[in-house]
């Protein structure tokens, strides 16, 4: 009987998400939950929620509830880690700074300074958990959903001995948004992915067994498929388009995060209209709203729980219950997971962190080979991975210029700065953000 | 009894030097020395003054002179080539190939320059080769000829001549060096690794302890490398900022590291601001020069036999006598720099001996210096194989991927460039599609 333990389990949109799909397997039933977050009241909240449902479905899953980490890990089979470090003002005070530098990377959660500087706060907790995980249950399976997923995952492979994986939904998401574009069931695609998270490549993409980027070509030369003016298409996805028709292959996550991984779209802030993106003003206006939509999802939350609303069961897709489903039954499957890069995309850099097809079952994940990328596309991959590898190191060494060197090497940085600008930019986030860069030399 | 063959041989500066260089060696002189070029008139003049050379100085050395390139390479121990394919015509201010200001169409190493400057010359170098395969199998090619990386990497992937890529980069950079810690270039020694043009001194020493202390010292004066004088290429700025914001000095002057990386010559007050407008790329009185050299020939003029200090004549004495010489060559990156692309193309300290050219081992760059590398070296790789399979998309996602283009321009601005560019060089990319 697995125990499967979340942390952070307080964001209740995705906790419960999770825990139903983990109750939607029949044979996963019997097992132990375990909702662990530093902040009492949303983890009520979030415990209410996993009680009813166990409740009402009549299931002897047992549901276990504490603020305390350690006796939480005690003993888990599968642990979860989705926590966001301070919160949705968790990017403000480097995107204000960043602004006023001319660098307009949008939400910039995984790249750049934005990148860099939520590295700093986020994988000095996670390699704690792991460092409790290697003590407390050392076989344990360890699945991050925090971002920035490849800085997070590559120095948990680096400084740690934890088995584990980063899980993101942009493949699945994707597939099914280009699914749509080509008017095609969403089980009757198939495709073969591979790259970095965030900035992963469709190899291929196929409906029916056959090749189904010709159709999708064609499909795309009317940009009211993906401009955003049809909203039953969704909303705009112009950059990913673009990026599709130059370099070849589409690529995973929202046009807006991929926006920032190049320098061709938000250079200029004329470009960041034409390219239909939100700029960094509005998502810095947005945090009201984050703020509010949180609450809403709270009040909404709390409504069912106090009336006879009945949860349903349904499966999300996510990969994590399935991940646990498959190493439990041992009937396989197939997920798209961030994992340390040993020989596995041929042309991109050892050791860092890559995103490709897993196989799943009894004797756990196991990344599969994907040899050589098509130059074009490794090239922006790579870009991304330099910047990466200096944060991984800034931030294990606490050492200040390796985060600005990686910064220094983010495409859209580099683009709109001088060596000397992107110094005092990074100098500036350093002085304001106190917190968490103590000890930084 | 070397038969040595100079492909170029009319570009005269060089192939006095090799010549000069080649009978400084007493052990050398008894070799052929093969000149050949597709000019006649340059050619009957650089054969003049190996003629003269030889008659002054009582030399043996058998001197040949030829049009006809299959001649020339029939038996030939070692082939240099110093071709230049094209006139660089330098572009005007209305030029469609400026954008925001900034014009994106130089470059001999990568930028729009640089890729089409391959396109001209890889093919030549790759018709020289299968030449080679014929008349001179095992005959070692030791290549002049710009852009360095991505040729050589063509000749390695594309034919099965042994070969390497000569540069003098770093060994002027060292001897400048010197010059600004203001000690003898002789006391100086080092460690360079990286690609053509953007190699880097990851050690840098003075009578053996680290000379980096020193060189920062220095280099709070910035009148120490900002003056019109201080290099000859020029202002040095670009290359100080590199040392203060990397940590490493590189190799390749700052007239053509500021176009290799995004942070300088993106906007026209940051190329002011970082003395970019200098004469580094002003063109030479070629025919002062020519002129010049031939009335040395035709007097009494005494040629001096002192060595150049180039590299080319070195590796000949060192194949010949199996004297050990350690220089930098470019070369396919066969686990030498670690984390540098597999089979790219790498500037790495080599051993020389009768065995022939040997790289060393290196291991991983500093991963700041490693990504800069990586982002040319994507541009050399889609340009290669761009040009190999004469393929538009490919040549116009070469320049998409080139740092200082992509600084500049949208993807739709990158795609009017390569199309001027396609226009620029219609002589040279026929067939392209």
């Amino acid at each position: 009987m697995a125990k499967i333990v979340i942390i952070g389990a307080g964001s209740h949109v995705f906790s419960s998400r999770f825990i139903t799909d983990i109750l939607s397997f029949p044979e996963l039933r019997e097992g132990t939950i375990t909702l662990m977050d530093i902040a009492p009241g949303p983890l009520e909240l979030a415990t209410a929620f996993a009680r009813r449902l166990v409740e009402q479905n009549k299931f002897n899953t047992k549901i276990e509830s504490t603020t305390d980490r350690r006796k939480a890990l005690e003993g888990a089979d599968y642990v979860l880690i989705t926590i966001k470090v301070g919160g949705v003002y968790h990017l403000d005070i480097e995107r204000a700074i960043a602004l006023k530098y001319g660098v307009d990377q949008g939400d910039m959660a995984c790249i750049g300074s934005g990148g860099a500087f939520d590295s700093i706060r986020h994988v000095p907790p996670i390699l704690d958990i792991c460092h409790d995980m290697e003590e407390l249950c050392p076989n344990a399976l360890l699945m991050n959903y925090t971002n920035p997923m490849a800085t997070i995952t590559w120095s948990i492979n680096d400084y740690t001995r934890i088995k584990n994986v980063g899980l993101c939904h942009s493949v699945y998401g994707t597939a099914r948004t280009l699914a749509r574009y080509i008017n095609a069931p969403f089980d009757e695609v198939s495709y073969w992915v591979a790259g970095l998270n965030h900035f992963a490549w469709f190899l291929e993409f196929k409906w029916r067994g056959e090749d189904a980027y010709p159709l999708l070509r064609e499909k795309l030369k009317d940009p009211a498929v993906y401009d955003g003016s049809n909203p039953r298409s969704g909303g705009p996805d112009i950059v990913r388009a673009e990026l599709f028709k130059t370099f070849g292959y589409y690529v995973t996550e929202s046009s807006n995060h991929c926006s920032s991984y190049t320098t061709f779209f938000r250079k200029k802030e004329e470009d960041i209209q034409k390219y239909r993106l939100s700029n960094g003003v509005k998502y810095q206006s947005n945090i009201a709203g984050n703020l509010a939509r949180d609450q809403e999802q709270d009040v909404k939350l709390k409504e069912k729980l106090s009336s006879n609303f009945k949860f349903p069961v349904d499966f999300s897709g996510e990969y994590g219950s399935m991940i646990i489903h498959s190493m439990e039954t041992g009937e396989p499957s197939v997920v798209y997971g961030n994992v340390k890069n040993k020989g596995l995309v041929t042309n991109l850099p050892e050791g860092c962190c890559v995103e490709v097809p897993c196989l799943v079952d009894k004797e756990g994940l196991h990344p599969c080979y994907v040899g050589d990328l098509p130059p074009q596309i490794a090239a922006l991959n790579a870009n991304n991975v330099g910047m990466q590898e200096l944060i991984v190191r800034g931030v294990a060494e606490k050492d200040k210029t390796k985060i600005f060197h990686s910064v220094l090497l983010d495409p859209l940085s580099a683009a709109k700065l001088t060596i000397d600008e992107t110094k005092a930019m990074v100098d500036e986030m350093f002085a304001a953000e106190t917190k968490y860069v103590k000890g930084y030399k | 009894m070397a038969k040595i063959v100079l492909i170029g041989a009319g570009s005269h500066t060089f192939a006095r030097h090799l010549i000069t260089d080649v009978v400084s060696y007493p052990e050398l002189r008894d070799s052929t020395i093969t000149l050949m070029d597709v000019s006649q008139e340059p050619l009957d003049m650089i054969t003049g003054f190996a003629n003269k050379l030889m008659k002054q100085n009582k030399y043996k050395t058998k001197i040949e002179a030829t049009t006809d390139r299959k001649e020339a390479l029939e038996g030939a121990d070692y082939v240099f080539t110093t071709i230049r394919v094209g006139a660089h015509n330098p572009p005007k201010p209305d030029s469609p190939t400026k954008f925001h200001g900034v014009e994106l169409s130089r470059g001999d190493t990568i930028n729009a320059g640089g890729v089409f400057y391959a396109a001209r010359h890889i093919p030549v170098l790759l018709d020289i080769c299968r030449d080679m395969e014929k008349l001179c199998p095992d005959a070692w090619l030791l290549n002049y000829c710009n852009p360095m990386a991505m040729i050589t990497w063509a000749i390695n992937d594309y034919t099965k001549i042994k070969t390497v890529g000569l540069c003098h980069s770093v060994q002027s950079t060292a001897t400048q060096l010197a010059k600004y810690m203001g000690v003898p270039a002789e006391e100086v020694s080092y460690w360079v690794a990286g690609i053509n043009h953007m190699a880097w001194f990851l050690e840098l020493k003075w009578k053996g302890k680290d000379a980096y202390p020193l060189l920062r010292e220095k280099f709070k004066d910035p009148s120490v490398y900002s003056g019109p004088e201080a290099h000859w290429a020029g202002p040095d700025v670009v290359r100080a900022e590199i040392l203060k914001g990397f940590g490493y000095f590189v190799t390749e002057s700052s007239m053509h590291m500021g176009i290799y990386v995004p942070y300088f010559a993106k906007r026209p007050d940051l190329i002011e601001k970082f003395k970019l407008v200098g004469r580094g790329l002003a063109g030479r009185e070629r025919a002062k020069e020519d002129e010049v050299f031939k009335q040395q020939i035709d007097s009494d003029f005494v040629f001096p036999t002192k060595h150049s200090g180039e590299y080319g004549s070195m590796i000949i004495r060192s194949m010949e006598t199996g004297i050990p010489l350690r220089i930098n060559c470019n070369v396919m990156n066969r686990g030498l720099i670690t984390n540098l692309p597999q089979g790219s193309c790498v500037e790495v300290p080599c051993l020389v001996d009768k065995k022939g050219v040997s790289p060393c081992y290196v291991g991983d760059l500093p991963p700041q210096l490693a990504a800069l590398n990586r982002t040319n070296i994507a541009v050399q790789q889609l340009a290669i194989q761009g040009i190999i399979e004469k393929n538009k998309t490919k040549m116009f996602q070469a320049v998409l991927l080139d740092p200082l283009t992509s600084a500049v321009t949208t993807i739709d601005e990158t795609r009017q460039l390569v199309d001027e560019m396609f226009k620029i060089e219609k002589q040279y990319t026929k067939g392209y599609k």
